[in-house]
């Protein structure tokens, strides 16, 4: 608009010169006219895909000419008055912008304009696989964690924090972060804006998972990864001091401890890039659900210390960050190498926002496996079939099945989350999604106690470790495949495309 | 004829309003035949709009041999009848056609009903107009003082499944919102509650009438402090010793307990029981 305004006003100075020229000339030497030249200049000379360049023509001429001229371009779109519109370019190309006097069609002026390709948004972040953040001078001793750096802000302001070690986690939705005020022990020192319920109330958050639950308010934040950027996104805050603490309907849903500190959270938060667009969804939403569903709360509305249960529309539920993304939102993708059998340190890779929307994240040769709307799989093993199997980069291992239908032995002592072979076992399963795409996959087992005492116990990444997901047949008989799963393989995960759409889908 | 020459009154018990009460009836037969089956039939009291009856089960329990009744438990629904069979109730031991002498048991029902009959039925399915074996009114408690404050104490302080007796399922059912379901597995009953989020919850009952398993699976967990009863807290002191070097499944196995959940965050499986409680011949895999 101000590029408009400024060219009408070039044009305006321009004819009132040609006005006073002209008159000039009426009352000098008679009616021999003529356009004898024309200068175009384009400004910006240089501009990137869909950005606008206004172009100005001056014309000299003798007499009383017409100064009018018409525009024209070799590439692209230009407007009457000279506004040049880059179109798309995958590559630099030059434009040449024309124009031609009204009066004499042979005299023309030209300038040319560079256009370049879109600057993609950066959507690669490194990933680490170490071992978690520090506490006390030493690290949590976190084994098979991706964990990212983050920045976050007070929404549209320039009051920032840079975040590290947030665990990349394909099995939940939405930011949590552990509050770095009290003794929670994070970093989050940024005061963000309180999230209200509908009833005017501080919002909370009660998200439970296998191992435990978080508890605290929603707050909302923007959120920068690589170049990618997140305005005003509800995000979960983990041990706030002076919040009300969780209330027993929100903790007796787990015999799982509450995960507010980092000792029990063993990251500084979590980065939940799942396959749903927010961590509780429809169920928890007002317009399904006009009450929150007894004994089942998720958010609740907090007066001081008192918290009642209460439903929140979708759209102010703590979200997936990447659905906030302007581009590559509908997905991520984790790449990491495929490492030792003894083990690694501090391994490095990548997480890249968008599915097919960059040059490095189309899928390629890899197969799409559509989910469950619970976000599941079924894996095959030994003629057993287990629906309710997943992938998930928050899981640090291979978790599956029990050692009566595995023949492996589990681990003892403060290890017993784990197998424990006399040997490295080498498995193979079949994933398959419900779009009927399958595919085996071959995995390792190997004695966890060996494998944490490799190098003097210093190695944080193992693609061969595992446990059992339950004690004996029976009990959850699934496959979580952790982030054991993702060396050596790019793995894809797809998210919905609206809340209970039901086409979320993992790809490898 | 009558199979029972002392049946007592029926008591409500309770539990929340009257339009939520448990019914009690005990019951003592002389010479009890194992195998067969009686009608529980009820009735609406005369006043109020048509209630929903949406929750029953019944059990049996022997003082000195263990008896199970298993009956065909119905759905929600909504009925005015004046009277009307409700469950088919069959007694059945593992002692099939064993003679039990003078046996005195007690039939928990829990309903908006307030009249109710028990019937002696020839057979399963017979359509023979079946003896009245006993006509009686739910009403309040007459129990002694010490039952009274036990059972009227018990909505508010019912922690109770696991370990607990089967009339706890009724609570949680109720604490739920839930929908029940039950199915007699020969062993054990299982009843399954459906939370109106969709959480499913399976509660294992043995022939003692004892809550030996839970297990439950879904977008939501339900109320394990609830579910688990005084095993809750012993379950929470053995996940808070455990080691950890990330997150995955929840493994607890403890002297008497064990715990289990795994899965991402919006299809959660877990299960809790106790070893030592699991009726004979039954696995641990049947709990699921």
């Amino acid at each position: 608009m101000s590029n408009l305004m400024r060219v009408f006003l070039r044009l305006l100075g321009l004819g009132a010169a040609v006005a006073a020229f002209w008159m000039m000339s009426a009352c000098g030497s008679g009616n021999n006219t003529a356009v004898t030249g024309i200068t175009v200049s384009c400004s910006p000379p240089a501009l990137v895909s869909t950005q606008i360049s206004s172009c100005n023509a001056i014309v000299t001429g003798t007499g009383s000419f017409d100064s009018t001229v018409t525009w024209a371009t070799s590439f692209g779109s230009i407007s009457s008055t000279g506004l040049f519109t880059a179109p798309t370019v995958t590559s630099a190309t030059n434009a040449t912008i024309t124009a031609t006097s009204t009066e004499t069609n042979s005299i023309k002026g030209t300038a040319t304009i560079t256009i370049a390709p879109t600057t993609a948004a950066e959507n690669a972040q490194p990933i680490v696989v170490d071992a978690g953040p520090t506490v006390n001078g030493s690290p949590v001793g976190y084994v098979n964690g991706a964990f990212v750096s983050i920045n976050v802000c007070v929404p549209g302001t320039s009051s920032c924090q840079t975040i590290d070690h947030v665990l990349v986690d394909t099995g939940s939705e939405g930011l949590i972060l552990l509050s770095g005020t009290g003794t929670a022990g994070g970093e989050l020192t940024l005061s963000l804006p309180q999230a209200n319920a509908s009833d005017g109330n501080p919002l909370a958050d009660c998200s439970v998972f296998e191992d435990g639950y978080t508890w605290g308010p929603v707050q909302t934040a923007d959120i920068a990864i690589a170049g990618e950027k997140a305005s005003s996104v509800p995000i979960h805050v983990l041990g706030q001091s002076g919040f009300a603490p969780a209330p027993s309907s929100c903790s007796s849903q787990t015999t799982g401890p509450e995960e507010d500190n980092i000792s029990s959270l063993l990251a500084n938060g979590i980065l939940g890039v799942g396959l749903f667009q927010q961590d509780c969804g429809l169920a928890c939403d007002p317009t399904v659900s006009p009450t929150p569903p007894a004994p089942n709360y998720f958010y609740y509305s907090c007066s001081g210390s008192s918290c009642n249960p209460i439903q929140v529309p979708v759209a102010q539920q703590v979200s997936n960050p990447v659905i906030f993304f302007p581009t590559d939102n509908n997905g991520v993708q984790i790449q990491l190498p495929a490492i030792a059998d003894a083990g690694a340190s501090d391994v490095s890779g990548t997480l890249i926002f968008g599915i097919g929307t960059q040059t490095n994240n189309t899928l390629g040769s890899a197969t799409v496996y559509n989910t469950t709307d619970t976000g599941t799989i079924t894996t095959t093993f030994n003629g057993g079939s287990y629906p309710g199997s997943f992938i998930d980069s928050g899981s640090n291992g291979t978790f599956f099945l029990n050692t009566s239908l595995t023949g492996i032995p589990q681990c003892s002592g403060n290890i017993s989350a784990f197998y424990c072979p006399s040997s490295e076992q080498f498995l193979t399963a079949t994933n398959q999604g419900t779009n009927g795409s399958s595919n085996s996959v071959t995995f390792a087992i190997n004695n966890a106690n060996t494998l944490f005492n490799n190098n003097g116990g210093t190695f944080t990444a193992f693609d061969n470790l595992g446990g059992p997901s339950s004690l004996s047949p029976g009990g959850s008989n699934v496959f979580d495949w952790g982030l054991t799963f993702f060396f050596g393989k790019n793995v894809y995960t797809g998210i919905e495309t609206a809340p209970g759409a039901g086409n979320s889908y993992f790809a490898y | 004829m009558h199979y029972f020459t002392r049946l007592t009154r029926a008591e409500q018990t309770v539990a929340g309003s009257l339009a939520t009460g448990f019914g009690r009836i005990q019951v003592c037969p002389p010479r009890f035949r194992l195998g067969r089956a009686f009608d529980l039939r009820l009735s609406r009291f005369a006043f109020g709009p048509t209630l929903t009856f949406y929750r029953t089960t019944a059990y049996f329990r022997s003082i000195r041999h263990p008896l199970a009744i298993s009956a065909g438990f119905r759905s929600p629904e909504t009925i005015c009848p004046p009277w009307r069979l409700y469950d088919r109730v069959f007694i059945a031991s593992h002692r099939t056609n064993s003679i039990i002498d003078r046996q005195c048991g007690t039939l928990d029902v829990a309903a908006n009903w307030r009249r109710m009959q028990l019937m002696r039925s020839k057979r399963m399915r017979t359509t023979l107009k079946p003896t009245v074996l006993y006509t009686g009114i739910l009403r309040p408690l007459t129990l002694g003082p010490f039952l009274y404050i036990a059972i009227l104490l018990a909505p508010f302080s019912a922690w109770a499944a696991l370990g607990d007796t089967a009339a706890s399922v009724l609570t949680d059912q109720a604490r739920m919102k839930g929908t029940l379901h039950s199915s007699d597995q020969q062993t054990y009953v299982v009843h399954e509650i459906q939370t109106p989020a969709g959480t499913k919850v399976r509660e294992y009952v043995s022939p003692q009438g004892a809550v030996f398993a839970v297990a439950w699976e879904g977008q939501f967990q339900p109320d394990l402090h609830q579910l688990m009863g005084p095993y809750y807290q012993q379950a929470k002191d053995a996940a808070a010793q455990q080691v950890r070097h990330g997150h995955g499944p929840m493994l607890i196995q403890t002297d008497g307990l064990v715990v289990e959940s795994a899965g991402s965050q919006r299809n959660i499986h877990g299960r809790a029981y106790i070893p030592q409680m699991l009726p004979k011949g039954v696995e641990a895999r049947e709990i699921q």
